[in-house]
């Protein structure tokens, strides 16, 4: 299979050889240039001056955050400092392109997209298959991109562990193929089909009629319109203002509706084979050479999510605006397709520019306004929920714990009612806790206080719909669920389960401990000032800070794994459950090991640094 | 001009999406939700029938007592309820047809529609909450008493309107509450030390607009959990007499929704799922059934006391007390004594908001199986909630540039309003 992806891949860039690419501006004034990127920008920011470059940490922390979606540890920013300070850059922006958080960092990206939906309980609510193992192993080996949608497209595999096959679930809709229709035109070519659903798009060129179209290409066979999926026409009652031109029960057959982008390919037949045969011309049509349009969203996809916004906006929606740099997208398109569609080449072509590594811009009117598209420095960004709750716990030394995404432990059910989406290590791994029930032998706590936390920060817990921007603007509960919260207030808790824990009863003066504790959560050293406030608070007590004699303390969360499905209707299940929420709440049982005074002090000064808007806003 | 802007205009609007002026009106401006989580069964509570004998005989489980509406009955286990049923309308014609599965059904009840996969509904809770506005920025427009769940979110009304939640009474909802170990003198010193490292970033980032901007929300947001709206939910505030007068914990949850509604939230969630009485909650399949007069007899405490009380503090009027549920149950017991599922009929209740009370909304057969003559649609029963709280029923709310109607197309029931 590689090897026929990998002879399609030569021939396709063999022929793109033949075509000229765009010129590379040459810059007039004196900008600074780190690479072609540069000199697009450049070429048009006017009288716009560009923001100054980020330190060397700040860069540091917005590249982990972007690439492996956590912040460095200590010693990766210590191993970034040790390098000589004109290679430092290039070298972290391999490391973490070669780190397995690049994988993870894509797949909740891709689960907006995609729409990516399992439910764990019966899922009757437009729900999928858990797809996200088979994204996150792609983005793991390395998939040439052409082939990931390829793949997708297929809708092969297993369904219910993890494969495509899940992506063609949509439980209890009455069109499946034409919500994934939908989905794929947006999330490949920019076409938001979303309104031709029901009737004739009123404000985009798609017609009812070519949504369906290409549903049943995806099908394999005819659709037939669901009396739901139109608007109602009542006998002499008004008339709607949008078209309906189709009819319920009216047979739509397959046909490619978008021969305006591409109407066939020469680059011959795809090295995978659907057994649907009109889905290999869905995803031979999508991702043939001829068709400008895949390479272009994506490169924009990439560019938006690292620089804030995309050359084109919407990112999902290409009737609408037009190309900030044409020639850019062009030039990264050429690029993408070059490297075989290796999403890692453009990400390290953006990484490495100036452009991504200055500052944000700092003017709110540039920044939300047009001239913001004039890239003179990104467009500052908060972490997303999953950045926040990984970062959370590794700024706090603090290991995952949560309870298995899993409502039938007994594992006597079959997986079209219960799935088994394992133990979280990383905030991607989250899912609806489908409490719809409302029952509280059928909560999990942990989870759930991970949940709230993700969900305030514009985590859909439901994807039914795809998305490629979340709903995440700053809101007062963003403060309190993490300054009050049960997850907040968990991560800040000295406990003997967290390395700061360890960090603290290190023989060591206040000063490197307090410089290391800065590190660690907020990726700088501690600043004058901060080392005076820091010393006021915990010099004092710091000498006499350890207990003697001491023991650990256990302070790891306990949940019963007794209650499952099969029994979760007793009434001792349900005061099982309500028994650990109470405890939950209470908090991890802090260390005996340091003198009680301190270690609140410390607990304040961490709630502190993670509270501070420092923490949550990417440099 | 943005396309909203056009599709309002003259030239659009014409017959098309002209909207009637006039809507029956009641006088709610909030509402408590009393969600009865399971499929509660009509004929074992607001819709008794002939009675079965929990085996092979179909039929209510239990005896029907007189109520304060003539020729009306309900259960038994309702008895401090019945004397009040003249502050109620019992609507016994509710009807879907999303009988198999909890999390649709309650997804349809919440949201009035089925998912589209184009847009998420929103739950009437959010709805409500837009529609009113806030009454007061110290406390959120909506609250759940229950587990966070799809049902209950905003959809594409987006983050602003959705909830604030707690799952038990003595916690309070997360985020709001300090830890139990943060005193007064720790917040202080906390809050200080957040003041320094907020106004040292701030000084490192010199007319960064965007940053202050950031820190501004990070301190408004300790502003919304002030004392004012924690100490609402401190129910030893209350007197003693008027907590016990409750009952239980679901009768402590209605009296946090009235000191809710009185602190200005405009619609509280109140879920029954105190699973603890009998397992399986209100979903009496099989042995659930035995003690599901606990259930009932906590309901009928709790309801009760909150119509008195909201009465007493002059708040029945101005608040719409709802009853509902995902389903029915039907007459036939199963092999282990309970009731399967059953949607084609069964009941809800409305109370209060200023709704001409007393009266009951359709009719069911003899086993209370079919509606006799017309049936509620869940859309119809979400327009009279509407109207109850002089919201227009057929006005259109927005998801980006798409006018979603507010129900699918229901009506609201006229013969509740003067």
């Amino acid at each position: 299979m590689a090897g026929e992806w990998q002879a399609r891949h030569d021939k396709i860039r063999v022929d793109l050889a033949k075509v000229a690419g765009p010129s590379v501006p040459v810059l007039k004034a004196a900008l600074p240039v780190q690479n072609d990127i540069d000199r697009f920008i450049g070429a048009k920011l006017a009288d716009l001056a560009p923001t100054a470059l980020t330190t060397d940490l700040e860069f540091l922390r917005r590249l982990s955050l972007d690439a492996t979606g956590v912040i460095p540890t200590p010693a990766e920013i210590r191993a970034y400092l040790a390098e000589a300070p004109k290679l430092r850059r290039a070298k972290a922006i391999e490391r973490v392109l070669a780190s397995s958080g690049w994988a993870d960092h894509w797949v909740a990206y891709w689960q907006d997209v995609l729409a990516e939906n399992p439910g764990i309980l019966k899922p009757d609510l437009n729900n999928t298959g858990p797809f996200r193992w088979w994204i996150h192993q792609s983005f793991a080996d390395g998939i040439p991109f052409d082939r990931f949608v390829a793949e997708l497209l297929s809708m092969e595999g297993s369904a219910y562990q993890g494969g495509p096959a899940g992506f063609a679930q949509a439980t209890l809709n009455d069109a499946p193929m034409a919500a994934k229709a939908e989905i794929v035109a947006q999330a490949f070519l920019g076409q938001r089909m979303g309104c031709a659903r029901c009737h004739d798009a009123p404000f985009h060129p798609f017609k009812q009629k070519d949504l369906f179209s290409l549903a049943a290409m995806l099908q394999g066979k005819d659709m037939k319109l669901p009396k739901t999926s139109t608007v109602p026409m009542i006998e002499g009652g008004r008339k709607p203002n949008v078209v309906v031109a189709l009819k319920p029960g009216q047979a739509i057959g397959p046909e490619w509706p978008f021969a305006a982008l591409v109407s066939h390919s020469e680059t011959g037949q795809l090295p995978n084979q659907a057994s649907v045969p009109s889905r290999n011309e869905v995803a031979a049509l999508i991702i043939a050479p001829e068709n400008t349009r895949f390479p272009q969203v994506i490169v924009n996809r990439i560019w938006k999510r690292y620089m804030g916004l995309g050359i084109v906006e919407p990112a999902d929606d290409w009737s609408r605006g037009e190309a900030s740099h044409p020639d850019l997208l062009t030039y990264l398109s050429r690029e993408f397709v070059m490297s075989r569609y290796d999403t890692k080449h453009v990400a390290r072509l953006i990484f490495s520019s100036h452009a991504y590594q200055r500052k944000p811009v700092a003017d709110a009117a540039i920044a939300t306004g047009a001239k913001g598209r004039l890239f003179s420095g990104p467009i500052r960004r908060n972490m997303t929920a999953e950045q926040l709750v990984d970062s959370l716990h590794r700024g706090t030394g603090r290991a995952y714990e949560c309870e298995d995404m899993n409502l039938n432990p007994s594992g006597d059910r079959p997986p079209n009612q219960f799935l088994n989406l394992g133990k979280p290590q990383r905030a991607w791994q989250m899912t609806a806790l489908s409490n719809e029930r409302d029952r509280p032998a059928l909560a999990l706590p942990i989870a759930q206080s991970i949940v709230d936390v993700m969900t305030a920060y514009g985590w859909r817990q439901s994807r039914q719909n795809a998305a490629t921007s979340r709903d995440d603007a700053p809101s007062p509960m963003q403060t309190l669920i993490i300054a009050n919260g049960i997850l907040g207030t968990r991560m800040v808790r000295l406990s003997d389960d967290s390395e700061l824990t360890e960090l603290a009863l290190a023989d060591q003066p206040l000063a490197k401990m307090v410089n290391e504790m800065f590190l660690r959560v907020l990726s700088r050293p501690i600043a004058a000032g901060e080392l005076r406030v820091m010393t006021n608070l915990l010099g004092e007590l710091y000498p006499q800070r350890k207990v003697k004699g001491a023991q650990k303390i256990d302070a790891r969360i306990s949940s019963d794994s007794r209650v499952s499905w099969s029994n979760h209707l007793s009434a001792e299940a349900t005061v099982i459950r309500m028994e650990e929420e109470r405890n939950l709440r209470l908090g991890a049982k802090p260390t005996a090991r340091l003198e009680p005074r301190f270690r609140e002090r410390l607990e304040d000064a961490l709630w502190a640094m993670v509270n501070s808007p420092e923490f949550v806003m990417v440099p | 001009m943005t396309r909203r802007d056009l599709l309002a205009s003259a030239a659009l609007t014409s017959a098309a999406f002209a909207v009637p002026a006039k809507f029956p009106k009641g006088k709610a401006d909030a509402c408590i939700l009393l969600w009865l989580g399971g499929g509660a069964a009509h004929i074992d509570t607001f819709d008794p029938k002939r009675k079965g004998d929990g085996k092979k005989v179909a039929g209510s489980y239990y005896h029907p007592i007189d109520t304060a509406i003539k020729d009306v009955q309900v259960c038994e286990h309702l008895k401090r309820t019945a004397p009040l049923l003249d502050r109620c309308a019992l609507i016994r014609t509710l009807s879907h047809d999303i009988v198999s599965e909890h999390g649709a059904a309650s997804n349809l009840v919440h949201t009035g529609r089925m998912p589209s996969g184009t847009i998420q509904y929103p739950s009437i809770g959010s709805i409500v909450s837009k529609e009113l506005g806030t009454k007061d920025p110290a406390v959120p427009s909506y609250v759940v008493m229950g587990y966070p769940n799809i049902t209950r979110d905003p959809g594409f009304l987006g983050a602003k309107y959705g909830y604030v939640y707690l799952t038990q009474t003595e916690t309070g909802p997360n985020g709001f509450v300090r830890p139990p170990d943060v005193d007064n003198p720790r917040q202080d010193r906390r809050e200080t030390l957040l003041a320094q490292m907020r106004q040292n970033f701030e000084d490192r980032h010199p007319q960064d607009q965007i940053v202050r901007a950031q820190s501004a929300i990070s301190s408004q947001g300790f502003k919304m959990a002030g004392p004012k709206f924690v100490n609402v939910f401190d129910l030893a505030k209350e007197s003693k007499t008027i907590r016990e007068s409750y009952g239980g914990e679901f009768g402590q949850r209605c009296l946090l929704a009235r000191r809710l509604v009185q602190s200005g939230v405009r619609f509280v969630e109140v879920s029954f799922n105190l699973n603890f009485l009998n397992g399986s909650g209100w979903d009496t399949h099989n042995d659930g059934q035995t003690k599901q007069h606990l259930l009932i007899q906590d309901l009928d405490q709790a309801f009760a006391r909150l119509l008195t009380d909201l009465e007493e503090s002059k708040l029945l009027d101005t608040t719409l007390v709802v009853i509902a549920t995902e389903f029915g149950r039907p007459p036939e017991f199963d092999s282990g004594g309970g009731r399967g599922h059953h949607a084609k009929a069964f009941s809800a209740v409305l109370a209060g908001g200023g709704l001409k009370t007393g009266q009951v909304v359709g009719v069911t057969d003899e086993l209370g199986v079919e509606p006799v003559g017309k049936s509620v649609s869940i859309p119809d029963f979400h327009a009279t909630i509407h109207c109850a709280l002089g919201i227009n029923p057929a006005k259109n709310l927005f998801a980006g540039d798409r006018p979603v109607p507010i129900t699918d197309q229901g009506a609201p029931l006229r013969e509740l309003f003067s």
